[in-house]
């Protein structure tokens, strides 16, 4: 593939035009795109039908090219601040071809600040079953502004990629590469504990790294469906100091879709919820470089079966929980409930990070059931909770972990950890030695302590009384051998390298 | 259509043309009034020095102070900001900026021999004024109220600076020096070219190799180069490397002892009659300057856990900060008898700090955890540059009704260029306020960042005016009248790159130096993966900018024995555009439209003189002005303040600011330089700007601008000159009193929510007291005085809610400075002068919701001076 996408030196010349006799000011670009190279050749003479995805601006249809088995879409074909208004469908290209962006794609105006002129039922993004998204430029990101919606329903045989364009060479280390592009960025309507509770409607937060607007007062906003979608080597640091996360749900709603979705070797963390209520069912986590879930800003979502796993290059927790940062206390408190987790750390570890798994702080309440959280020698402290504001929950009981084994090396960060872990219903904490994962994966039956004897830890039970969205289970951690729902679709676990 | 474009520079694929049709009928104001002449009424030298600046304002239509370069040098201040202190209802913030009546340097404009000049400071719409050298100065005037004759954008004052024009006769003067700081006894921080001479960067900056691949690549991020290439991604990890390899690393910081100040200037200038009638001077200086100065830095983020304060960050570090000022002046004039004067001025200013910040930071993930912090390097290093050419000229026609044109043609050029700025985070195994024993670099994508800013503001203003004098009954009629034409466009371009330790061995991270670890030798390594990377963002400061102002005014001053009117009126166009550059693609970013206005406004001022008696006089003085806001607050791209560390996002909805001041002012002049006088004023500002603190996520802190609804400011003034013979001979006391308050009102949006939504203006004082205890000895040998100054507390940035809950505004404390100067003039063509600053020791501190969030260590400085004039 040639590269066709840079503007050479001197391709733009913008003319300031002050005219003094009353016209208006005109700062005119013009672009001399000297270097593209537009004989296009189509090798094998392939099919001769467009399926680039395009849309109608003005009158005038923008759309990608077909450049062998890919589509290529111009730079211009959108940006934060030319965003796309109109809907945009993106099919399963043959042969395993790719759309490659430049640089994002962008729907919807996620810059708009007035939530009078945000739409109801804005832009819709759907990409079909199997089809592959890349992207050329680091700091281009995917973004779904407030009002528009992404419709990326994959299937466990079809799912859905983004990644980078680097990834479609082969030449990327799984294990290693990070960073390579940005992110999916999904921009909510719901609530934040940011917000003034007393004006929510009105309320515009700024995302990480500017990477657009958020928030309002409907936690049951729609944003779509993410279905089977795995997003790779993600997390390009887009402004100083901020790194994308794989996949933020920024005040997501609840009537928003989401399972089956993995991010790999992100940068940063892997999937982050500020505020909203969205749920999700089926998250793979692997490799990611900071934390694989976080959460703050009031999040009351659930998750059900989510399984993380560090890698030895990078890594920090497993769960990073957060109130709000400036005010511990701030209502309504981010209260997620979190089902059939499995966390398995790595021995990564420098004087100021390392491999850890449950962190609980900044006041967040939680309900966590049916965990299981080991890790190798080196893995940090696997369970731990910070500032009083977040301890103080313990008796009001909006702070709980139940039917959970732990088995690490170091198991709690402190006594106050210990206690709350010990007290809970049906917990067990073993040692790094015992055995409570098969394969890495799957929750081990049965599960052995250090001196080998079986140990049955006991699910928690009527899960879905607790919450309408959980399914009744009868194991603990998130993959049972008997139902592998990561077989098929999700990327690089052991069950199907 | 006649197009003059008068940027045509091509950097990195951009350029801007501003080129401009029709012909400015009207043209510009200049030397505001005439020039000033010095005024010294007794032998005597300090009190002497403030009885002239007291009889220059009873000769002013406006309120307004005049220091002339005699008062500075008799006060011993060493540059424009230090000698600006003097004057009644300024306040001087971080030794650079001038506050009028206790407003914000939002409110205060600065123009170079009356013309506007660009600021050399990207986060500041105003020029420093520490880096005008007293040498250079003939006169500082500040107006307190507004008249035609300025430029509309006026706030709480306008400061003009005019630059020694030519000697009376062959003038040579040296001066040399040196000074020392109580913080200087500890050990300064320093790094590889740190203690450059000339301030002048040889290193940093990127090399060509670098620029190239940034040019072809887009980027210098492997992937990118294995695409344009069509290489493998391991072949392009090693042209990465050998990029990285042109990159200065020279960064190892290291401690060495102080060296004391070094300070000199020469000037000389000469005047030659050429011809019957015709004069030809000229006059040059140059004036350097070299310090290092150490301070103590603590800070800390507040955040609540319910009713409770709690640390979200706190930090311990040392400041050292290099500075060099050097800066160089020529003018040429050409007289022709009395009535005609050519003059050309040049001045080149160098302004280099290279501050070097280093120690225990405690963030969220740390403050907690035992033996366990973070140890940061942070160096910056930034030129600031002004070039300013200007041509001026003034001519009386005594045969045409004595009128008078003055016009002059300013071509300015200033520029911050802050190249390989460097920041470094290193996991610590210590808390705060202990020695770490092994650091380690993080295992980070971004284990060190490198910036490179680069902002450059071209200004071309020129103008004239026409002063036509009539004398009826002895009265005395003035009619002026002028235009002038302001264009200025910037460029800004940011990038920033990171050093990534991705798959770096633990090892090689571990209590190793920045060069080791980044250095060649580590870099050729395969095994330490290290690469560079570095794509242009969208938030990066890269845009082109343009401003352009046309205004004509008309004024007349109407003096009889028993009153003075002075009133004008001032028509002004404004028009500016801004544009967001993608530098990867060399596009421009988003609508230009919506980034363009213009708009026109009349403006104008009224002045009021009664003379009561020879001795009182009362004045009224209204004034209709406006304050803009600066380029950058209207382009939306986010910006690091260099003083505070935030992210600053500009907001493309600002609007300026409609400015109404009401003045009243009692005036008595005395015997033996006595005088006191009392002002009253009233400003009402609609739509004052003001900079908040917007809702973020989480680590991000984001200040942004807004426009409030109303804003107030009123007050009293007080000064007062006695002399003190009575006590003993040569004794007096000068000094002045502000008292004031202020009121903003500043509606909540989506985005912000204040924790008062009515308070005080952002870095208003309510009381501000400046006074002086001069000494001169009756044979003019010695003079001697003491100087104290003080503000009081200020909000240095609002308080915002977080969940509810609202934390206080953050005020600066009082800063109680007391000052001493002892100056011996042995013979004729010699002084020698000894100055204490701070003898107090007193130290910055900002508090909020009662306890000390940033506290600053300053110290207490001793120069000595020596100069030698014939």
């Amino acid at each position: 593939m040639k590269a066709n996408n840079f503007l050479a030196l001197s391709a733009i010349t913008a003319s300031l035009l002050l005219a003094g006799c009353g016209g208006d000011i005109n700062l005119t670009p013009t672009s001399i795109d000297n270097s593209t190279d537009n004989s296009v050749t189509n090798p094998g003479g392939g099919s001769t039908e467009n399926n680039c995805a395009s849309y109608v601006d003005d009158g005038v249809t923008v759309r990608g090219q077909v450049d062998g088995d890919n589509c290529v879409y111009p730079p211009n074909f959108s940006t934060p601040n030319n965003p796309i208004m109109t809907n945009l469908r993106i099919v399963d290209l043959a042969n395993d071809g790719a759309h490659i962006f430049p640089n994002g794609l962008y729907i919807g105006n996620g810059l708009e600040n007035n939530a009078a002129n945000i739409p109801s039922s804005g832009p819709v993004l759907t990409i079909d079953a199997g089809a592959t998204l890349a992207f050329q430029d680091a700091d281009g990101f995917v973004q779904i502004a407030r009002g528009s919606r992404i419709i990326a329903e994959g299937t466990a045989t079809a799912p859905i990629t983004f990644t980078s364009d680097e990834d479609l060479t082969g030449n990327v280390d799984k294990d290693t590469d990070r960073g390579l592009w940005g992110g999916v960025i999904l921009l909510g309507r719901g609530i934040s504990n940011k917000c003034d509770q007393n004006d929510l409607a009105n309320c515009n937060l700024e995302a990480e790294g500017g990477a657009g607007l958020y928030g309002g007062a409907d936690n049951s906003d729609n944003s779509g469906v993410l279905s089977h979608v795995v997003v790779k080597y993600a997390g390009f640091e887009v402004a100083v100091g901020n790194e994308l996360n794989g996949i933020t749900f920024y005040t997501i709603g609840d009537a928003t879709q989401v399972d089956n979705i993995q991010v790999h070797n992100n940068v940063d963390d892997g999937v982050e919820f500020f505020g909203g209520a969205v749920n999700a069912k089926y998250v793979v986590l692997t490799g990611n470089g900071d934390d694989s879930l976080d959460w703050a800003d009031g999040w009351s979502g659930a998750i059900q079966y989510i399984y993380v796993r560090h890698n030895e290059s990078l890594a920090n927790r497993g769960i990073e929980g957060d109130n709000n940062s400036g005010n511990f206390t701030a209502e309504p408190f981010t209260s997620p409930q979190i089902a059939n987790m499995t966390i398995v750390g790595s021995n990564f570890s420098t004087t100021d990070r390392d491999s850890e798994g449950v962190l609980l702080r900044r006041g967040t309440q939680a309900e966590l059931y049916n965990f299981v959280v080991t890790g190798p020698e080196l893995m940090g402290e696997c369970l731990e909770l910070d500032d009083q504001a977040t301890v103080d929950h313990i008796a009001t009981d909006n702070l709980v972990i139940e039917s959970s084994v732990i088995a690490c090396a170091e198991n709690f960060a402190d006594q106050t950890t210990e206690d709350w872990f010990t007290a809970g219903t049906n917990n067990l904490a073993l040692t790094d030695t015992a055995t409570v994962l098969d394969g890495g994966l799957y929750t081990a039956s049965p599960m052995l302590d250090a001196s080998g004897a079986q140990v049955s830890p006991t699910a928690k039970a009527d899960l879905s009384t607790v919450n309408p969205f959980f399914d009744d289970v009868d194991f603990v951690g998130a993959v049972s051998a008997d139902d592998d729902w990561t077989q098929g679709w999700a990327f690089d676990l052991n069950n199907n390298q | 259509m006649k197009r003059t474009p008068i940027i045509t520079k091509h950097k990195l694929g951009l350029a801007i043309a501003l080129a401009l049709s029709g012909q400015m009928a009207l043209a510009q104001e200049q030397e505001a009034t005439e020039t000033i002449e010095e005024v010294v009424t007794t032998g005597t030298r300090l009190q002497g020095s403030a009885a002239a600046v007291v009889e220059e304002r009873k000769e002013q239509a406006f309120v307004a102070d005049i220091l002339g370069a005699e008062q500075i040098s008799r006060t011993g201040d060493s540059d424009a900001a230090a000698a600006l202190r003097r004057v009644t209802g300024l306040t001087l913030v971080d030794g650079k900026f001038i506050y009028i009546r206790g407003l914000g340097e939002r409110y205060s404009s600065t123009q170079l021999n009356g013309a506007q000049v660009p600021s050399p400071d990207p986060t500041r719409n105003v020029i420093p004024l520490d880096m005008f050298p007293a040498s250079i100065i003939e006169s500082l005037e500040v107006q307190k109220s507004y008249s035609a004759d300025k430029p509309a954008h006026f706030g709480g004052g306008n400061v003009d600076i005019r630059t020694k024009s030519l000697p009376e006769e062959e003038a040579f003067e040296i001066q040399i020096g040196t000074g020392w700081n109580s913080e200087s006894s500890s050990d300064a921080l320093a790094y590889g070219d740190s203690n450059d001479w000339l301030g002048s960067d040889d290193q940093r900056a990127l090399a060509q190799p670098f620029l190239q691949a940034l040019a072809t690549y887009g980027s210098v991020n492997f992937t990118d180069i294995a695409r344009y290439e069509e290489i493998s991604t391991d072949q392009a990890r090693l042209i990465n490397r050998d990029l990285m390899n042109t990159m200065n690393t020279d960064y190892d910081v290291y401690t060495e002892s102080v060296s004391p100040d070094i300070k000199g200037s020469v000037s000389y200038g000469n005047q030659f009659v050429l011809a019957d009638d015709w004069t030809f001077g000229f006059l040059g200086a140059v004036d350097y300057d070299r310090a290092t100065r150490n301070s103590d830095q603590e800070r800390r983020v507040l955040g609540f856990s319910g009713e409770n304060l709690v640390n979200q960050y706190r930090s311990e570090s040392q400041i050292s900060t290099h500075s060099v000022e050097l800066s160089g002046m020529f003018n040429t004039g050409l007289e022709f008898g009395n009535n005609h004067k050519l003059e050309t001025s040049s001045i080149f200013l160098r302004d280099t700090q290279d501050r070097i910040q280093r120690g225990i930071t405690e963030t969220i993930d740390t403050i907690g955890e035992e033996n366990l912090s973070f140890f940061d390097t942070d160096i910056r290093y930034e030129e600031r540059e002004l070039l300013s050419h200007q041509l001026r000229g003034s001519h009386l026609f005594p045969e045409l009704h004595n009128i008078a044109i003055d016009w002059q043609y300013t071509d300015a050029t200033s520029r911050r260029d802050a190249p390989g700025n460097v920041f470094t985070r290193q996991g610590a195994d210590a808390d705060i306020g202990e020695q770490p024993q092994n650091l380690n670099y993080q295992r980070s994508r971004n284990a060190a960042v490198l910036e490179f800013q680069d902002l450059e503001d071209q200004v071309e203003n020129y103008g004239a005016d026409i002063e036509l004098p009539f004398y009826l009954d002895g009265n005395e009629l003035l009619l002026q009248a002028g235009g002038e034409v302001m264009r200025k466009a910037r460029e800004s371009y940011g990038r920033r790159f990171g050093f990534s330790t991705e798959s770096t061995p633990l090892s090689e991270l571990t209590n190793t130096e920045f060069s080791e670890l980044f250095g060649p030798d580590s870099v050729n390594d395969p095994d330490n993966n290290l690469q560079v990377y570095g794509a242009p963002t969208l938030t990066d400061p890269n845009y082109l900018a343009a401003q352009q102002i046309e205004a004509g005014y008309g004024l007349f001053d109407y003096t009889t024995s028993k009153w003075r009117l002075n009133a004008g009126a001032r028509w002004e166009q404004y028009s500016q555009v801004s544009a967001q550059i993608d530098l990867a693609t060399s596009t421009i970013i988003g609508a230009i439209e919506n980034t363009t206005r213009r708009e026109d406004d009349w403006f104008g001022g009224a002045g009021l003189t009664y003379f009561v008696d020879d001795t009182t006089q009362l004045r009224l003085t209204y004034g209709k002005s406006t304050v803009r806001p600066d380029l950058r607050e209207i382009t939306e791209v986010v910006f690091i303040d260099p003083l505070t560390s935030d992210k600053v996002r500009g907001n493309p909805n600002l609007i300026s600011t409609d400015v109404q001041s009401f003045d009243a002012r009692w005036e008595w002049y005395g015997p033996a330089g006595d005088n006191w006088s009392l002002g009253a004023f009233y400003k009402d500002l609609t739509n004052p700007i003001e900079s908040v603190e917007a809702k973020a996520t989480d680590s991000d802190r984001v200040i942004t601008f807004l426009n409030g609804d109303t804003g107030h400011v009123y007050g009293l003034e007080f000064e007062f000159l006695k002399d003190l013979t009575m006590v003993t001979d040569g004794l007096f006391v000068n000094g002045n009193l502000t008292l004031s308050d202020s009121e903003i009102t500043i509606q909540n949006t989506g985005g912000v929510e204040l924790t008062n939504n009515e308070r005080r203006m952002t870095g208003h004082s309510k009381y501000v007291i400046n006074t002086q205890l001069g000494y001169d000895t009756l044979d003019g040998e010695h003079s001697a005085a003491l100087v104290y100054n003080v503000f009081g507390e200020r909000i240095a940035f609002a308080g915002s809610v977080f969940g509810g809950r609202g934390i206080d505004d953050a005020f600066e404390q009082p800063f109680h400075s007391l000052d001493a100067i002892y100056t011996w003039y042995p013979d004729f063509n010699s002084k020698l002068r000894l100055k204490v600053q701070n003898l107090l020791g007193e130290d910055t501190e900002i508090m909020q919701n009662g306890q000390v969030i940033q506290k600053q260590t300053v110290g207490t400085s001793v120069s000595l001076e020596y100069s030698y004039s014939f």
